[in-house]
Protein backbone atom coordinates (compact mmCIF):
# COMPACT_ATOMS: atom_id res chain seq x y z
CA UNK A 1 0.00 0.00 0.00
CA UNK A 2 1.70 3.48 -0.66
CA UNK A 3 0.90 6.95 0.68
CA UNK A 4 -1.42 7.29 -1.50
CA UNK A 5 -3.49 4.58 -1.47
CA UNK A 6 -3.63 4.37 2.38
CA UNK A 7 -5.63 7.30 2.85
CA UNK A 8 -8.09 5.53 1.15
CA UNK A 9 -11.45 4.67 3.18
CA UNK A 10 -14.97 4.22 1.84
CA UNK A 11 -15.84 7.76 2.99
CA UNK A 12 -13.56 9.77 1.47
CA UNK A 13 -13.80 11.66 -1.53
CA UNK A 14 -12.04 13.41 -4.28
CA UNK A 15 -11.96 16.00 -6.32
CA UNK A 16 -10.99 16.53 -9.89
CA UNK A 17 -8.38 18.85 -10.34
CA UNK A 18 -9.14 21.56 -12.74
CA UNK A 19 -5.86 21.02 -14.71
CA UNK A 20 -8.22 17.80 -16.10
CA UNK A 21 -9.59 17.65 -19.30
CA UNK A 22 -11.69 14.37 -19.91
CA UNK A 23 -13.52 13.19 -22.78
CA UNK A 24 -15.75 9.89 -23.18
CA UNK A 25 -15.27 7.70 -26.40
CA UNK A 26 -17.93 5.31 -26.18
CA UNK A 27 -17.60 3.47 -22.97
CA UNK A 28 -13.86 4.13 -22.82
CA UNK A 29 -12.12 7.96 -22.29
CA UNK A 30 -9.22 9.99 -22.54
CA UNK A 31 -8.30 12.25 -19.98
CA UNK A 32 -5.32 14.67 -20.53
CA UNK A 33 -3.23 16.51 -17.81
CA UNK A 34 -3.27 20.20 -18.99
CA UNK A 35 -0.42 21.17 -17.11
CA UNK A 36 1.94 18.28 -17.76
CA UNK A 37 1.19 17.82 -21.15
CA UNK A 38 0.43 14.43 -20.85
CA UNK A 39 -2.41 11.76 -22.08
CA UNK A 40 -3.96 8.71 -20.09
CA UNK A 41 -6.43 6.06 -21.32
CA UNK A 42 -8.96 5.17 -19.41
CA UNK A 43 -10.81 1.80 -20.04
CA UNK A 44 -15.07 0.95 -19.08
CA UNK A 45 -14.08 0.45 -15.52
CA UNK A 46 -12.15 3.47 -15.45
CA UNK A 47 -14.49 5.85 -17.12
CA UNK A 48 -17.31 4.39 -14.72
CA UNK A 49 -15.05 5.37 -11.89
CA UNK A 50 -14.49 9.01 -12.87
CA UNK A 51 -18.04 9.60 -13.84
CA UNK A 52 -19.16 8.83 -10.33
CA UNK A 53 -16.26 10.67 -8.69
CA UNK A 54 -16.58 13.52 -10.74
CA UNK A 55 -20.27 13.64 -8.67
CA UNK A 56 -18.93 14.00 -5.43
CA UNK A 57 -19.88 10.46 -4.72
CA UNK A 58 -17.65 8.65 -2.08
CA UNK A 59 -15.24 5.50 -2.81
CA UNK A 60 -17.51 3.64 -0.81
CA UNK A 61 -20.56 4.57 -2.95
CA UNK A 62 -18.04 4.38 -6.05
CA UNK A 63 -17.70 0.87 -5.33
CA UNK A 64 -21.06 -0.23 -4.70
CA UNK A 65 -22.03 0.99 -7.94
CA UNK A 66 -18.71 -1.19 -9.70
CA UNK A 67 -20.39 -4.23 -8.01
CA UNK A 68 -23.66 -3.41 -9.67
CA UNK A 69 -22.99 -2.57 -12.75
CA UNK A 70 -19.98 -4.80 -13.40
CA UNK A 71 -20.91 -7.64 -11.48
CA UNK A 72 -17.61 -8.19 -9.83
CA UNK A 73 -16.85 -9.19 -5.78
CA UNK A 74 -16.58 -6.23 -3.61
CA UNK A 75 -12.86 -6.84 -2.72
CA UNK A 76 -12.03 -6.90 -6.62
CA UNK A 77 -14.23 -3.44 -7.28
CA UNK A 78 -12.43 -2.08 -3.78
CA UNK A 79 -8.86 -2.99 -5.45
CA UNK A 80 -9.56 -1.55 -8.50
CA UNK A 81 -10.85 1.66 -7.37
CA UNK A 82 -7.89 1.90 -5.26
CA UNK A 83 -5.24 1.17 -7.84
CA UNK A 84 -7.04 3.62 -9.92
CA UNK A 85 -7.18 6.80 -7.34
CA UNK A 86 -4.13 5.94 -6.38
CA UNK A 87 -2.92 6.65 -9.93
CA UNK A 88 -5.02 9.80 -10.01
CA UNK A 89 -3.54 10.82 -6.59
CA UNK A 90 -0.04 10.42 -7.40
CA UNK A 91 -0.08 12.55 -10.58
CA UNK A 92 -2.26 15.30 -8.80
CA UNK A 93 -4.85 14.80 -11.05
CA UNK A 94 -7.60 14.51 -7.95
CA UNK A 95 -6.90 15.26 -4.10
CA UNK A 96 -9.16 13.87 -1.08
CA UNK A 97 -11.74 16.21 -0.08
CA UNK A 98 -12.55 16.75 3.17
CA UNK A 99 -15.49 14.37 4.30
CA UNK A 100 -18.72 16.42 4.89
CA UNK A 101 -19.39 16.97 8.52
CA UNK A 102 -16.35 15.20 9.92
CA UNK A 103 -13.97 16.84 12.18
CA UNK A 104 -10.80 17.96 10.37
CA UNK A 105 -7.92 15.69 11.72
CA UNK A 106 -4.76 17.37 12.76
CA UNK A 107 -2.13 17.46 10.48
CA UNK A 108 -4.66 17.51 7.51
CA UNK A 109 -7.50 15.94 5.90
CA UNK A 110 -5.89 12.55 5.12
CA UNK A 111 -8.01 9.65 7.19
CA UNK A 112 -5.92 6.75 9.26
CA UNK A 113 -5.77 4.06 7.60
CA UNK B 1 8.31 48.90 -28.97
CA UNK B 2 8.08 49.62 -25.50
CA UNK B 3 5.16 48.30 -25.11
CA UNK B 4 6.02 45.23 -26.52
CA UNK B 5 8.92 45.45 -24.17
CA UNK B 6 7.06 45.11 -21.53
CA UNK B 7 4.82 42.23 -22.11
CA UNK B 8 4.93 39.14 -20.03
CA UNK B 9 5.40 35.90 -21.38
CA UNK B 10 4.44 32.48 -19.58
CA UNK B 11 5.97 29.19 -20.64
CA UNK B 12 4.09 26.56 -22.25
CA UNK B 13 7.34 24.65 -22.82
CA UNK B 14 10.91 24.61 -22.86
CA UNK B 15 13.34 21.42 -23.70
CA UNK B 16 15.29 20.03 -26.30
CA UNK B 17 13.12 19.42 -30.22
CA UNK B 18 13.42 18.21 -33.70
CA UNK B 19 13.49 21.38 -35.98
CA UNK B 20 14.91 20.61 -39.47
CA UNK B 21 16.61 17.36 -38.92
CA UNK B 22 18.30 18.51 -35.70
CA UNK B 23 17.82 18.82 -32.20
CA UNK B 24 17.35 22.25 -30.74
CA UNK B 25 16.88 23.94 -27.55
CA UNK B 26 13.01 25.23 -28.17
CA UNK B 27 11.11 27.37 -25.95
CA UNK B 28 6.96 28.36 -26.44
CA UNK B 29 5.55 31.03 -24.47
CA UNK B 30 2.11 32.82 -24.28
CA UNK B 31 0.58 36.05 -23.31
CA UNK B 32 -3.20 36.95 -24.01
CA UNK B 33 -3.62 34.20 -26.57
CA UNK B 34 -0.15 34.99 -28.81
CA UNK B 35 2.13 31.87 -28.62
CA UNK B 36 5.65 33.00 -29.21
CA UNK B 37 8.17 29.89 -30.72
CA UNK B 38 11.96 30.68 -29.97
CA UNK B 39 15.13 28.30 -31.19
CA UNK B 40 18.76 28.64 -29.93
CA UNK B 41 20.48 30.74 -32.48
CA UNK B 42 17.52 32.24 -34.52
CA UNK B 43 14.60 35.12 -34.16
CA UNK B 44 11.32 34.35 -32.58
CA UNK B 45 8.33 34.23 -34.08
CA UNK B 46 4.82 35.30 -32.67
CA UNK B 47 1.92 33.82 -33.64
CA UNK B 48 -1.12 35.58 -33.51
CA UNK B 49 -4.19 34.33 -31.64
CA UNK B 50 -6.15 33.27 -34.61
CA UNK B 51 -3.38 31.93 -36.56
CA UNK B 52 -3.94 34.03 -39.29
CA UNK B 53 -0.49 35.77 -39.13
CA UNK B 54 3.12 34.92 -38.22
CA UNK B 55 5.66 37.37 -37.52
CA UNK B 56 9.40 37.22 -37.08
CA UNK B 57 10.61 39.39 -33.61
CA UNK B 58 12.55 40.98 -35.00
CA UNK B 59 11.61 41.83 -38.45
CA UNK B 60 12.55 39.91 -41.70
CA UNK B 61 14.58 42.57 -43.50
CA UNK B 62 18.08 40.94 -43.15
CA UNK B 63 16.04 37.45 -44.54
CA UNK B 64 15.62 34.56 -42.72
CA UNK B 65 18.46 31.86 -42.20
CA UNK B 66 18.19 28.12 -43.05
CA UNK B 67 17.29 27.24 -38.63
CA UNK B 68 14.54 30.23 -38.67
CA UNK B 69 12.94 29.09 -42.40
CA UNK B 70 12.67 25.49 -40.61
CA UNK B 71 11.23 27.43 -37.45
CA UNK B 72 8.70 29.32 -39.47
CA UNK B 73 7.66 26.18 -41.43
CA UNK B 74 8.04 23.78 -38.73
CA UNK B 75 6.84 24.96 -35.10
CA UNK B 76 5.47 28.30 -35.34
CA UNK B 77 3.28 26.96 -38.86
CA UNK B 78 1.97 23.99 -36.90
CA UNK B 79 1.22 26.37 -33.89
CA UNK B 80 -0.53 29.19 -36.36
CA UNK B 81 -2.43 25.75 -38.02
CA UNK B 82 -3.40 24.24 -34.18
CA UNK B 83 -5.17 28.11 -33.76
CA UNK B 84 -7.22 27.57 -36.58
CA UNK B 85 -8.69 23.66 -35.48
CA UNK B 86 -6.11 21.93 -37.64
CA UNK B 87 -3.50 19.55 -36.73
CA UNK B 88 -0.65 18.13 -38.17
CA UNK B 89 0.33 14.33 -38.27
CA UNK B 90 4.22 12.85 -38.17
CA UNK B 91 2.98 10.84 -41.03
CA UNK B 92 3.20 9.83 -44.43
CA UNK B 93 0.02 9.42 -46.73
CA UNK B 94 -1.21 7.53 -49.34
CA UNK B 95 -4.59 7.51 -51.29
CA UNK B 96 -5.63 3.52 -50.68
CA UNK B 97 -9.16 2.27 -50.38
CA UNK B 98 -12.21 5.43 -49.75
CA UNK B 99 -9.67 8.39 -49.28
CA UNK B 100 -6.17 9.05 -47.84
CA UNK B 101 -4.96 6.64 -45.27
CA UNK B 102 -2.51 8.26 -43.07
CA UNK B 103 0.88 5.83 -41.72
CA UNK B 104 2.01 6.35 -38.54
CA UNK B 105 4.67 4.87 -36.52
CA UNK B 106 7.89 5.17 -34.69
CA UNK B 107 11.10 6.42 -36.44
CA UNK B 108 12.14 4.08 -38.73
CA UNK B 109 9.28 1.90 -38.83
CA UNK B 110 8.66 2.00 -42.39
CA UNK B 111 6.26 4.59 -43.16
CA UNK B 112 8.24 6.12 -45.93
CA UNK B 113 9.09 2.93 -47.72
CA UNK B 114 5.25 1.76 -47.23
CA UNK B 115 4.31 4.79 -49.22
CA UNK B 116 5.96 4.86 -52.08
CA UNK B 117 3.72 4.60 -54.75
CA UNK B 118 2.62 1.94 -56.30
CA UNK B 119 0.40 0.86 -59.17
CA UNK B 120 -2.70 2.77 -60.33
CA UNK B 121 -4.09 2.81 -56.60
CA UNK B 122 -1.39 3.35 -54.13
CA UNK B 123 -0.12 7.28 -54.33
CA UNK B 124 1.56 8.89 -51.88
CA UNK B 125 0.18 12.62 -50.88
CA UNK B 126 2.91 12.91 -48.22
CA UNK B 127 5.70 11.83 -46.82
CA UNK B 128 6.25 13.28 -43.43
CA UNK B 129 4.03 15.94 -42.11
CA UNK B 130 -0.03 15.44 -42.91
CA UNK B 131 -2.38 18.48 -41.76
CA UNK B 132 -5.59 17.49 -40.70
CA UNK B 133 -8.84 18.59 -39.72
CA UNK B 134 -12.78 18.30 -39.41
CA UNK B 135 -14.73 20.03 -41.97
CA UNK B 136 -18.52 19.88 -40.35
CA UNK B 137 -17.82 17.04 -38.76
CA UNK B 138 -16.04 14.86 -41.46
CA UNK B 139 -12.16 14.23 -40.92
CA UNK B 140 -10.22 15.15 -43.68
CA UNK B 141 -6.11 15.90 -44.91
CA UNK B 142 -4.57 18.72 -46.34
CA UNK B 143 -1.87 17.91 -48.04
CA UNK B 144 -0.45 20.71 -49.27
CA UNK B 145 2.37 21.23 -46.61
CA UNK B 146 6.15 21.44 -47.87
CA UNK B 147 7.22 18.11 -47.27
CA UNK B 148 10.87 18.42 -46.57
CA UNK B 149 11.97 14.94 -47.28
CA UNK B 150 10.48 14.52 -50.98
CA UNK B 151 12.35 16.37 -53.84
CA UNK B 152 10.25 18.82 -55.54
CA UNK B 153 8.65 16.93 -58.50
CA UNK B 154 7.40 14.32 -56.06
CA UNK B 155 5.61 16.93 -53.83
CA UNK B 156 2.00 16.91 -53.73
CA UNK B 157 0.89 19.11 -56.98
CA UNK B 158 -0.02 23.08 -56.32
CA UNK B 159 -2.92 22.51 -58.14
CA UNK B 160 -4.25 19.02 -57.04
CA UNK B 161 -7.25 18.99 -54.77
CA UNK B 162 -7.79 19.80 -51.44
CA UNK B 163 -9.13 18.61 -48.80
CA UNK B 164 -8.92 15.39 -49.15
CA UNK B 165 -11.08 13.19 -47.46
CA UNK B 166 -9.12 11.24 -44.72
CA UNK B 167 -10.58 7.78 -44.73
CA UNK B 168 -8.64 6.30 -41.44
CA UNK B 169 -4.99 6.01 -40.26
CA UNK B 170 -2.83 2.90 -39.71
CA UNK B 171 -0.22 2.66 -37.04
CA UNK B 172 2.61 0.57 -38.22
CA UNK B 173 3.10 -1.52 -35.08
CA UNK B 174 5.53 -3.95 -34.39
CA UNK B 175 6.68 -7.24 -36.68
CA UNK B 176 4.47 -9.76 -36.85
CA UNK B 177 6.73 -12.96 -35.42
CA UNK B 178 4.70 -15.10 -38.35
CA UNK B 179 5.51 -13.68 -41.41
CA UNK B 180 1.34 -13.10 -41.56
CA UNK B 181 0.27 -9.50 -42.52
CA UNK B 182 -2.55 -7.81 -40.30
CA UNK B 183 -4.60 -5.00 -39.92
CA UNK B 184 -6.18 -4.60 -36.89
CA UNK B 185 -8.84 -1.80 -35.50
CA UNK B 186 -8.32 -0.10 -32.67
CA UNK B 187 -11.11 0.66 -30.48
CA UNK B 188 -12.12 4.37 -30.92
CA UNK B 189 -10.03 5.30 -27.43
CA UNK B 190 -6.96 3.40 -28.49
CA UNK B 191 -7.55 5.04 -31.77
CA UNK B 192 -7.67 8.82 -30.16
CA UNK B 193 -4.40 8.44 -28.52
CA UNK B 194 -2.57 7.33 -31.79
CA UNK B 195 -3.78 10.72 -32.96
CA UNK B 196 -2.83 12.56 -30.22
CA UNK B 197 0.56 10.47 -30.23
CA UNK B 198 1.61 11.11 -33.39
CA UNK B 199 0.31 14.76 -33.68
CA UNK B 200 3.30 16.81 -34.35
CA UNK B 201 4.20 19.74 -31.89
CA UNK B 202 1.67 18.60 -29.76
CA UNK B 203 4.06 19.41 -26.68
CA UNK B 204 3.85 23.14 -27.71
CA UNK B 205 0.52 23.61 -27.17
CA UNK B 206 -0.84 25.69 -24.49
CA UNK B 207 -4.11 24.51 -22.12
CA UNK B 208 -6.73 25.83 -24.36
CA UNK B 209 -4.85 23.97 -27.83
CA UNK B 210 -4.65 20.72 -25.75
CA UNK B 211 -8.20 21.05 -24.44
CA UNK B 212 -9.12 21.59 -28.56
CA UNK B 213 -7.30 19.06 -30.27
CA UNK B 214 -8.37 16.36 -27.00
CA UNK B 215 -11.80 17.06 -28.92
CA UNK B 216 -10.79 16.99 -32.95
CA UNK B 217 -9.18 13.82 -31.80
CA UNK B 218 -11.74 12.04 -29.77
CA UNK B 219 -14.27 12.86 -32.29
CA UNK B 220 -12.03 11.89 -35.18
CA UNK B 221 -11.52 8.50 -33.86
CA UNK B 222 -14.70 8.22 -33.41
CA UNK B 223 -15.93 8.72 -37.33
CA UNK B 224 -13.17 6.92 -38.76
CA UNK B 225 -10.93 3.88 -38.87
CA UNK B 226 -7.98 3.80 -37.05
CA UNK B 227 -5.87 0.70 -37.49
CA UNK B 228 -2.38 -0.99 -36.36
CA UNK B 229 -0.21 -2.92 -38.88
CA UNK B 230 1.61 -5.90 -38.15
CA UNK B 231 3.44 -7.50 -41.00
CA UNK B 232 7.22 -8.49 -41.32
CA UNK B 233 10.18 -6.12 -42.09
CA UNK B 234 11.19 -7.24 -45.44
CA UNK B 235 10.71 -5.52 -48.80
CA UNK B 236 8.91 -8.82 -49.44
CA UNK B 237 6.11 -8.04 -47.44
CA UNK B 238 5.12 -4.49 -49.00
CA UNK B 239 2.61 -5.45 -51.61
CA UNK B 240 0.73 -7.79 -49.46
CA UNK B 241 1.10 -5.18 -46.68
CA UNK B 242 -0.27 -2.25 -49.00
CA UNK B 243 -3.45 -4.80 -50.24
CA UNK B 244 -4.15 -5.35 -46.38
CA UNK B 245 -3.96 -1.11 -46.38
CA UNK B 246 -6.24 -1.20 -48.84
CA UNK B 247 -8.59 -3.78 -48.28
CA UNK B 248 -9.23 -2.51 -44.56
CA UNK B 249 -9.56 1.00 -44.78
CA UNK B 250 -12.12 0.05 -48.19
CA UNK B 251 -14.48 -1.65 -46.48
CA UNK B 252 -17.35 0.48 -45.26
CA UNK B 253 -18.62 1.50 -41.91
CA UNK B 254 -16.50 1.73 -38.53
Amino acid sequence: MTSHTAQLQPDTAVAVSPKVRWREIGDESVLVDLAAGEYFGLNEVGTAILEQLMTGATLGQVCATLVETFEVEPDRAWSDLVELVGELLSRGLVKVTPVRGAPVPEGGGAAES
Amino acid sequence: MAREAARSWLPVFAGDAWVGGQETSVRCEQSGGLLRVACAGARAFVIAPDGERIEAEAGIESGLSELETEILIGPALLLALARRGVYALHAAAVTAGGGVVALVGESGAGKSTLAKPAGPVWKRVADDILPFSLVRGAPVALPHYPQLKLPAEAQYPRDAASPLGLAGVCEIGPPSQDGQVYVEELSPQAGALCLISHTVAARLFPEDLLSEHLEVCASMAAGMKVARLRCPRTLEALPSARQAVTDRFSATGR
